[in-house]
């Protein structure tokens, strides 16, 4: 039997012209002006209208699209369009979850040999459903699991109550706005659902029981020879691997930077000075210790002030770098302390006894390290048992700065995934900037 | 062939099955009861709006190889909209409904009731009843009356008269309960697969 038996008709009411693709169709809802006609009569008289408001589908598809679909010739004759209050079950909750107010379609569609199957719709997708009949029906009797009527242990992923809102092209029903059912979808796939309609005084009046498989548009585009919406959706496919990619890609930078500047921190910098001194040595005027040759104007160096003092001590200690007219340029001073004890019978050790500075060099030249120790109190004396040790170092790239760049990467990552969207421009601002702050990482003024 | 004048518009009307119980008249609709070879009026009902379908009355073809005429057709409606029944003689006198709905073929067997069935009205759909030896998951039930009928039928109705029409599965099987105050009949049915059914002329 060929269904495909097409008569065109023109809407009563604003003169569109109506496609009516089934043989028994007895309803049809005008795309244009949205009202229903009685195709059982030849007349086809209006008996309604239906409202406007859900009448803009989810994707492209349309009605009257022919083609090749899951091995069948189909045509699309209708689309219901539902508002429904959904549950889905949450696995950290363990429990379902009220999501709100969902809105779906259902396209109506005809095979060649009169068959119906639906195309289901929402923002997140398709499914192509077929109404079959089970060997074993039953209704889950436990909220999560269902013995599902294949004979394998099925899981209720989302239920819920939904209205007819919308509707458009033929039907071999009368549908009505407001026309109420309840839904049940398990998994796992193919999703077996069951749809129960009510009746108006809310008893149910059919089940039926659906097996869907999930469909891509842009397949569906191409089956059906939609070429504009194919193009769109191409486009859209394209536009979701490109926020895809990008996230990671943002991510993925985040943890190499993280990474580089653990390791370069650790690793990077050159020993160019290096000298201890006894504390006792060490006069009211200070120590001094040089020369020190200092010839990388833009490179980042370290001076650092290490102490070794005894347990129980204190002391305050200055560093001052000066130049050949003996005028400080840099200074390191700090508290630094050394301490034990016993709490609870066990023996701690506690001390702060290096302080580091870092800076650019602004003149190449011969430099001095001025040092001098304060002793600020404790039961032992540093002067006696102390040392102090001046190193500096050459070439320092600052870690801190791989991690700000790290921060910003992140922040793009979460901004590409939360719109799913990369945007070229911010982009690429964001990996300048990420540029311009490893740059700066080995070029300081601190 | 039993030709018989219409009680109503006295034209020729044909009763070709000596299990005809019920004619409509071609030309005014008139239902009869077939009784002792006469013609008893009962009613008119409408004449069907012609939809395209792979029989028409009078048709002859085969079901699963077997040789079969359309004898007649009658269509149920309910609110939700309508279906179609067409009656199959076959040569060897067995009898089949072939339901036509949403581009889908029914084949249904006429079904003899074991056992009791709980009382209709008390019957909800997603419940589980008793049928024969099987558990009936009750997927449907409507309320139903007859819109028209044509040619010949091997069973009598009243125009009008509400019909509770219950659907259902088990064993992968798909039943039906018709049932009106005077009558419930029961019958299995199976759904026909692509080509099952070859209609002369139309192939």
């Amino acid at each position: 039997m060929n269904n495909f038996s097409v008569r065109t008709l023109k809407c009563p009411h604003c003169s569109a012209p109506l496609r009516v693709a089934r043989s028994d169709s007895t309803t049809y809802s005008c795309g244009s002006c949205g009202s229903v006609i009685d195709l059982s009569t030849e007349a086809g008289k209006v008996i309604g209208s239906v409202p406007k408001k859900y009448s803009k589908p989810f994707s492209m598809l349309k009605l009257g699209a022919r083609g090749r679909v899951a091995r069948e010739e189909i045509e699309i004759v209708g689309r219901l369009a539902y508002e429904a209050d959904i549950w889905e079950w949450d696995d950290e909750d363990g429990e379902f979850c009220n999501e709100g107010k969902w809105r779906f379609d259902e396209w109506l569609c005809v095979t060649q040999s009169g068959a119906i199957l639906f195309l289901a719709e929402d923002s997140e997708g398709m499914m192509i459903s077929r109404n079959f009949t089970p060997v074993a029906p039953e209704l889950p009797k436990r909220p999560a699991a269902w013995t599902g009527v294949d004979g394998t242990q099925r899981r209720i992923r989302e239920y819920g109550d939904s209205k007819l809102v919308y509707f458009e092209g033929e039907f071999s029903w009368a549908p009505t706005i407001g026309d109420r059912s309840q839904y049940v979808e398990t998994d796992p796939y193919p999703v077996i659902s069951i749809e129960c309609n009510l009746d108006d005084t809310g008893q149910p009046e059919e089940i039926e029981f659906f097996s869907s498989e999930p469909i891509e548009r842009l397949d569906l585009y191409r089956m059906l020879g939609l070429k504009e919406a194919e193009a769109v959706e191409a486009q859209t496919v394209r536009d979701n691997r490109s926020w895809v990619v990008w996230g990671g890609v943002f991510i993925g930078l985040a943890v190499f930077l993280v990474l580089s500047g653990l390791f370069l921190g650790r690793v990077s910098g050159t020993r160019l000075f290096e000298q201890t001194v006894s504390l006792s040595s060490i006069s009211q005027d200070g120590y001094s210790m040089g020369p020190i040759q200092l010839d990388s104007k833009g490179s980042i160096y370290e001076l650092r002030l290490s102490m070794s003092m005894p347990v129980n001590s204190s002391a305050y200690g200055v560093v001052e770098l000066t130049d050949e007219q003996m005028e400080p340029i840099n200074a390191v001073e700090h508290d630094f302390w050394h301490e034990t004890g016993v709490d609870e019978g066990e023996r701690w050790t506690e001390s702060d006894l290096s302080q580091s500075l870092y800076f650019k060099l602004q003149e190449p030249g011969i430099y001095n390290a001025l040092v001098s120790v304060e002793e600020v109190g404790g039961a032992s004396s540093v002067n006696q048992q102390g040392t102090a040790t001046v190193i500096v170092y050459k070439g320092i790239i600052l870690e801190r700065y791989f991690y700000f760049a790290a921060g910003i990467a992140i922040l793009l990552a979460i901004s590409t995934i939360r719109y799913k969207k990369f945007n070229p421009v911010f982009g690429l601002l964001g990996l300048l900037t990420i540029a311009w702050i490893i740059y700066q990482a080995s070029d300081d003024d601190d | 062939m039993t030709a018989i004048s219409c009680p109503s518009c006295s034209a020729p009307v044909s009763v070709e099955d000596r299990f005809a119980r019920l004619v409509v008249c071609g030309y005014c609709g008139q239902t009869c009861y077939v009784t002792d070879g006469r013609l008893d009026p009962t009613g008119k009902v409408g004449k069907l709006t012609e939809i395209p379908s792979l029989f028409r009355v009078g048709a002859k073809g085969s079901l699963n190889g077997e040789s079969f005429t359309a004898m007649g057709r009658i269509r149920f409606s309910y609110q939700g909209g309508f279906w179609d029944e067409w009656l199959l003689f076959f040569k060897d006198g067995k009898v089949v409904w072939v339901e036509e709905d949403e581009g889908e073929l029914i084949m249904h067997a006429k079904t003899r009731l074991t056992s009791a069935l709980p009382e209709v009205s008390s019957i909800k759909v997603g419940s589980i009843i008793k049928v024969n030896d099987s558990n009936l998951f009750v997927t449907e039930k409507v309320t139903a009356t007859l819109a028209g009928a044509e040619g010949q039928l091997n069973f009598t109705f009243v125009p009008g008269e509400p019909i509770v029409c219950i659907d259902g599965n088990a064993g992968g099987a798909i039943w039906s309960i018709e049932a009106t105050d005077s009558e419930i009949l029961i019958s299995k049915g199976t759904v026909l697969e692509n080509g099952a059914i070859t209609i002369a002329g139309n192939e």
